[in-house]
């Protein structure tokens, strides 16, 4: 009924717009195809391995998932040309190239449920590596359980899970937290205050955390939840400077943590009056809010771009040549590295067998594997499916660096649930695993154990 | 006068629409057996989106109340089907043993709350799906509605609403799942039988074709008359006599009850939901399927779900940044087709004119 | 009183953790209650900047603008280019985010907005088009990472307003935050100006109130439509130039604000400009004061929920004359 409002200079001019802007259109378009035909224009060979690559490049999840994608994307290429870790190997696993099927979600949840259904039962992916939240693991989790396919999951998160088609290659709560409150008890004192964005690892992570400084005589004195992508942070600091805490534990993620370290410097507080301990700030978000906001607070993870291992220097050179040398490697990042690797084994050991490459192999063939991360030497815990991890805690200097200042001498053996809240709960999954339910309750303390 | 009598009249069930309808479902029906499970799963999703589309195109196209609230709807019946299928899950399946959801343990509830306990039921869970949406719908449609509120307002009001739900359901993690939103939920079972996935794209199709053609038979009555004038013209409509928040109410409370039901079935399908639908994001999703199938056209929106979801599909394997592609392709529509992709089928083929019946001999009008 | 009877409407007690924890603060301190209030200024000062630009398109001009969001991140992305190729001080960028974001608004304008003008709800959908694609192609040149802005030395530090014995400060405000009120006060005040005191803004709002009319007294109506909102999109431009040294910039960071914008410009009421003033003021103030007592989720539901009551009883804002219609 209604027509389209004609401009008064006549068609000419109508026309003129429709067509330029036709020409920006197809501009675009043109500009966004040469972006992800580089992927694609190396040789693969024959017969090449498909593995989805699944990480959102846009939305608000991309500024982190962006990298993982990046750091996956090396050991890839490091794969397919035999360098790197992958050295001595030849090209690609057992003479066949890995292909990466890669898919963008946008960070939408359901479109992460979408995707994976459709690398799966589409084109046909032997696994897949990503996601970054829990909550986009959480959407994808009855796919892959239903089409038993698997899922390496590169992120620390906050346990409470095991499943026998996710490979959690990230920190499980004791190797992130068990370390780290006890040493700011020690070192700054015990009254806490937490804060962390309004989702489930932030709240799971601090109740745990909780727990824990309540165990050892300390006190949370406020706890206190942002909206997710929050940027404004006046209220939460005026809370912390009321509650005097001697520390701040803060699970912020994302856009917020640049935002929060800014306002709490500039509402004068200084990193010696009250230091922040934080769990997912790493060496990118210090970037990104400008290293003198940082310096002298805290972080804990198992990875850092100042390990000292000559693995680590080789992981930081290669990734700078082939990203540029202002990037930065962080933990998560290094996880993604390490996970492709383990992949990567996986699938030699199943070829070396004389298998062929389904869920069931790849399975029970990445079970088990070691691996000399950039980290230090890590393995998959052929029980409950986490990765033995060292546990670190660092120090940001003025370079935006961290400076280690805790370390184990080994990595730790992963446990999927908090002691301190779930006394003996763990999970093994049986040999050869038949998915039933892996959790077993022990009744007892579960020592920490570490690779030997 | 004469469009009263038509409106009247047009309630017998004309032919050409018979054999369109007819043709266009039985294509739907052939469809699940040519495409793979990717595919199967994908139209059933994009069959309730569009579902959704057409709830919309009730309140937008028919009464000129454009809503971004219809995600709100969806999910709230979404939630309501999500705690049924959560709750039923076996005790072997439920990590924590026991009746209490694993989010619930987690956040340190110790029982199951009393309002959402009964909807372990399933005619409970049935009725709550519907009702709970249509409920919320109608306090709202009640309070918008006999106020002088109107236009842009109305939107901003359903943005608003959206975007604080969206915020309440992720901070009250222990009942809602926080910004996961329940997952791991066990799979539907109709009589004692496990729906397959298959049997779950004829429900939803059987459901689509349901609203479509209650919406159809309702917007050519005489009431779906009353609606499309006003959103011609409100005052003179109420001149006439006719309360016209009454009907507001009502189609704003009809359309949320579909839109509940639509996001009922959509759990099953996709195994969670989260407030992820409940955000502007979605409910923008929901106006945009409506715009480029064309408004007031019932089916368009319809087709533009499942085109667009197609086309996002597609544009994904060639390109990362695929959401500019629908971008652009928004923004061309709008430009260039301001009435949806619906106005660029030959008049004869609107649903309007295959609705119509042979004319009437004049003698019939004239007598009137 | 509010921290024991709100939560309990919602849920039963023992699961807010988060409020139990804060209800064991030892009690409100007046001065720190005090001193949230003054911080509360500095988001009422965010909010303004952010509102203003929509204040003028959409208050001014009628056009449902959901790419405002955007017009902000470009803004400040002009302040990152020009701060990481140049060494430009911040404040040397905000004339150049006012010119580069004005000049895109002027595009836009030209290419988009005017066929649509009487199509209220095709502008609302060409806008949100416009802004997926304004992300897409800020996300093609710049990547997805997050940038860093440097905010310029001289305003780092704090007002003390009220210290306690030893001499720290009890009640403060930062200095960016004092510059961020400053700069929304001084750009308001510049609007009022050019609205209310020049023959432009004669022209504007002759061609707001009757177009026709004002095409027939030789007002170049399509001049005056470009101009409008070509500035509107320069006022965002400085917004999201000035905030991007206190948060940080990447390509969705606008969606942050669009929603928040809408709320303060629709509280204000949309016919008389300082409306917004009034609307920031009381949406940033019961934020932080909300915030304070409960926690910020929760205020920001039910500030959320206040503005619809409000628009329910008082559609045209909070600060408009009644008309008899």
């Amino acid at each position: 009924m209604t027509k389209p409002q004609s401009s008064s200079a006549g068609i000419s001019r109508r026309k003129f717009i429709q067509y330029s802007s036709l020409a920006v259109g197809s501009g675009i378009v043109a500009a966004c195809s040469n972006g992800s035909s580089t992927q694609s224009s190396v040789d693969l060979g024959e017969n090449p391995i498909k593995v989805g690559v699944m990480y959102s490049t846009t939305g608000t999840i991309a500024i982190v998932e962006k990298s993982l994608q990046d750091a996956t994307f090396l050991a890839i290429e490091q794969i397919n040309t035999g360098t790197g870790p992958w050295e001595g190997n030849g090209e690609g696993i057992g003479g066949r190239k890995i292909q990466k099927v890669v898919v963008n979600p946008d960070s939408n949840w359901d479109l992460y449920n979408q995707m994976s259904k459709r690398l799966i039962e589409e084109d046909k992916v032997v696994c897949i590596l990503g996601c970054y939240t829990s909550a986009s693991r959480k959407s994808v989790l009855p796919v892959f359980e239903d089409k038993d396919a698997i899922l390496y999951y590169p992120v620390y998160y906050e346990g409470n899970e095991c499943s026998s088609n996710v490979f959690y290659t990230g920190a499980a709560p004791n190797q992130q937290i068990t370390d780290s409150i006890p040493y700011c008890h020690k070192n700054f004192g015990s009254k806490g205050f937490f804060i962390g964005s309004d989702y489930i690892y932030p709240k799971e992570s601090n109740r745990i955390a909780k727990a824990e400084l309540e165990k050892i005589g300390g006190k949370v004195v406020g706890d206190e939840y942002a909206a997710l992508g929050t940027t404004e942070f006046i209220t939460i600091i005026n809370k912390i400077k009321a509650a005097k805490p001697d520390f701040v534990l803060s699970n912020l993620v994302g856009d917020s943590i640049p935002a929060f370290y800014r306002q709490f410097k500039d509402a004068g507080i200084t990193s010696d009056k009250i230091p922040i301990m934080a769990y997912p700030t790493t060496e990118e978000e210090i970037q990104a809010m400008g290293p003198e906001y940082s310096s002298g607070h805290y972080t804990s993870f198992n990875y850092f771009q100042t390990v000292d291992t000559p693995e680590n220097k080789l992981f930081v050179k290669q990734f700078q040549e082939m990203f540029g040398g202002n990037r930065v490697t962080n933990g998560v990042m290094e996880a993604a590295y390490l996970q492709t690797f383990f992949m990567a084994q996986a699938m030699k050991k199943v070829f070396d067998e004389g298998g062929e490459l389904n869920t069931g192999t790849i399975r029970e063939a990445t079970r088990g594997q070691e691996f000399n991360a950039p980290q230090g030497r890590v393995k998959i815990d052929p029980e409950n499916y986490h990765t033995y991890l060292y546990s670190r805690i660092g120090k940001w200097k003025e370079d935006g660096q961290a400076e280690i200042v805790f370390s184990t001498d080994a990595a730790v053996k992963p446990i999927a649930w908090s002691q301190t809240l779930y006394k003996g709960r763990t999970c093994v999954h049986p040999t050869p695993d038949t998915r039933v339910d892996p959790t077993v309750e022990t009744g007892k303390d579960l020592e920490p154990k570490y690779l030997s | 006068m004469t469009n009263i009598v038509m409106g009247y009249k047009q309630s017998t069930v004309p032919h050409k629409l018979v054999i369109v309808s007819g043709i266009s479902l039985l294509v739907f029906i052939i469809l699940p057996f040519t495409i793979n499970s990717f595919q199967l799963s994908l139209m059933s999703k994009l069959l309730l989106f569009g579902t959704l589309g057409v709830s919309l195109d009730l309140v937008w196209g028919f009464t000129g109340i454009l809503s971004f609230a219809h995600g709100v709807f969806f999910t709230l019946g979404g939630y309501a089907s999500a705690y049924y299928l959560k709750l039923n899950l076996s005790a072997a399946s439920n990590t924590y043993g026991g009746e209490l959801p694993d989010f619930m343990v987690w956040n340190g509830l110790e029982k199951l709350p009393w309002f959402i306990a009964p909807l372990k039921y399933f005619p409970v869970a049935l009725v709550a799906t519907i009702a709970v949406p249509a409920l919320f719908a109608y306090i709202i449609g009640y309070f918008i509605f006999r106020s002088k509120v109107s236009g842009v307002y109305i939107t901003i009001i359903t943005i608003a609403i959206s975007s604080a739900l969206t915020t309440f359901f992720v901070s009250q993690q222990a009942y809602t799942g926080g910004t996961n939103g329940i997952t791991d939920v066990s799979s539907l079972r109709l009589f004692g039988v496990q729906l397959t996935a298959l049997g779950l794209y004829f429900l939803i199709l059987a459901y689509a074709a349901f609203v479509i053609a209650l919406s159809w038979s309702l917007t050519q009555s005489n009431f779906g008359l009353i609606l499309r004038s006003i959103n011609e013209n409100e005052q003179r409509i109420s001149f006439l006599g006719y309360d016209v928040a009454q009907f507001k109410i009502f189609i704003w409370t009809l359309s949320a009850a579909i839109a509940g039901m639509a996001g009922g079935l959509f759990v099953p399908l996709n195994r969670f939901i989260s407030p992820v639908y409940l955000a502007v994001a979605f409910g923008t999703q929901v106006v945009i399927w409506v715009a480029i199938g064309g408004r007031g056209t019932l089916v368009g929106p319809l087709i533009a779900a499942i085109l667009l979801g197609q086309v996002q599909n597609y544009a994904e394997k060639v390109t990362q940044d695929w959401q500019l592609v629908v971008g652009i392709l928004l923004l061309v529509v709008v430009l260039f087709l301001p009435n949806g992709l619906m106005s660029l089928l030959p008049k004869r083929a609107s649903l309007k004119n295959l609705s119509k019946p042979k004319p009437l001999p004049v003698t019939v009008l004239t007598k009137k | 009183m509010l921290d024991y009877t709100f939560p309990t409407l919602f849920s039963t007690p023992h699961v807010l953790i988060a409020q139990e924890a804060a209800a064991s603060n030892e009690g409100f301190d007046i001065l720190t209650l005090l001193n949230q209030a003054l911080n509360g200024i500095g988001i009422v000062g965010i909010l303004l900047l952010t509102g203003l630009g929509l204040a003028i398109t959409f208050g001014v001009m009628r056009i449902i603008n959901l790419a405002h969001g955007e017009f902000i991140m470009l803004g400040a992305y002009v302040t990152f280019v020009f701060q990481d190729a140049f060494d430009l001080d911040l404040l040397m960028t905000i004339p150049l985010a006012f010119l580069i974001t004005a000049f895109i608004g002027a595009v836009v304008e030209i290419t988009i907005i005017r066929r649509l003008y009487g199509h209220p709800l095709e502008t609302l959908l060409a806008t949100w088009g416009l802004s997926i694609v304004l992300q897409g192609v800020v996300k093609l040149i710049f990547t997805a990472q997050l940038k860093y802005v440097k905010a310029p030395a001289y305003l780092s530090g704090n007002l003390p307003l009220v210290s306690d014995d030893s001499g720290a400060a009890v009640v403060a405000i930062s200095y960016y935050r004092l510059f961020i009120v400053g700069v929304a006060l001084a750009l308001l005040g510049l609007t009022l100006y050019l609205f209310y005191g020049t023959s432009w803004g004669r022209q504007i709002r002759a061609v707001t109130q009757n177009r026709d009319m004002a095409k027939c007294l030789g007002v170049n109506t399509k001049l005056v439509d470009m101009g409008t909102f070509a500035y509107g999109c320069g006022l965002a431009g400085v917004a999201g130039s000035v905030i991007s040294a206190l948060k940080s910039v990447a390509p969705p960071m606008g969606q942050d604000y669009l929603v928040d914008a809408w709320m303060v410009v629709v509280t204000g009421g949309v016919d008389k400009l300082i409306g917004i003033l009034a609307g920031s003021l009381l949406i940033g103030e019961a934020n932080a004061i909300i915030a304070f007592m409960l926690n910020d989720p929760l205020a920001r539901v039910i500030v959320l929920g206040a503005v619809i009551i409000l628009i329910r009883y008082r559609p045209e804002g909070l600060f408009t004359v009644q008309k008899r219609v």
